[in-house]
């Protein structure tokens, strides 16, 4: 079970509006190395942990990427937000806008969908610890 | 840095919880560190005052609790988002 609360983990106040730089941040959403992929990997990898510190830890930190994902998510959102066609229009958020609008959806830089082929889940406490150093110790 | 927060009293609760959210990952490796667990108290506490603060000024933070079903209106979908902070 999770509960919400109403506020973003870090505050996110954009005042001036950037297509350019949103198509560059959302990766942090939905690529290969975004939150969602992270939040993925850590809630999926608890069940096979058998240290009960360590599934704390995995099933805390995965709680904490969901975070992550709201605050990314809302700084694409306030980068775009009443956009219009005309102003996104030779911009490179123009063919995201063509399938989305305004909308947030998980995908990387590239236009490449989010997908749960980004992380791995092994049942092997190891394998997947040493995933999980791949994938977010360098960038801790 | 300049205030990131509009609210004052969301600033205090964004920076108690900040600290929380990185104590709480040592604390789950470090259960017996009594230094970390005094310091983990000591800002529950304090968030605790805060938040209480906060609802009663702004509306619930969770939809658990305080959200105020005596008044006749649903107040946790009443102001805006945390996305919208604008």
């Amino acid at each position: 079970m999770w509960s919400y609360e109403k506020r973003l983990q870090y505050p996110v106040n954009i005042t001036t509006t950037n297509p350019k730089l949103a198509m560059v941040i959302m990766s942090q959403l939905g690529g290969p190395d975004g939150e969602k992929a992270a939040a993925g990997r850590y809630l999926s990898q608890r069940y096979g942990m058998p240290y009960a510190e360590v599934a704390g830890l995995l099933t805390d930190i995965g709680t904490e990427e969901m975070a992550h994902e709201e605050m990314i998510a809302a700084i694409v959102h306030q980068l775009t937000r009443n956009l219009t066609a005309e102003q996104i229009e030779g911009t490179p958020f123009a063919n995201y806008y063509v399938d989305h609008t305004l909308g947030i959806y998980p995908q990387a830089a590239s236009g490449m969908p989010f997908t749960a082929t980004y992380f791995q889940s092994k049942g092997d406490p190891l394998t997947d610890l040493h995933e999980d150093l791949a994938a977010d110790g360098t960038i801790l | 840095m300049p205030v990131m927060c509009k609210n004052p009293l969301m600033m205090k609760i964004t920076e108690i919880s900040f600290t929380m959210d990185e104590l709480r990952l040592f604390l789950d490796t470090h259960p017996d560190c009594v230094e970390a667990l005094a310091y983990y108290n000591d800002l529950q506490e304090k968030r605790a005052l805060a938040v209480a603060e906060y609802e009663a000024q702004f509306g619930p933070l969770t939809s658990y609790g305080n959200v105020e079903l005596g008044c006749g209106e649903w107040k946790w979908v009443c102001g805006p988002w945390p996305w919208q902070n604008y």
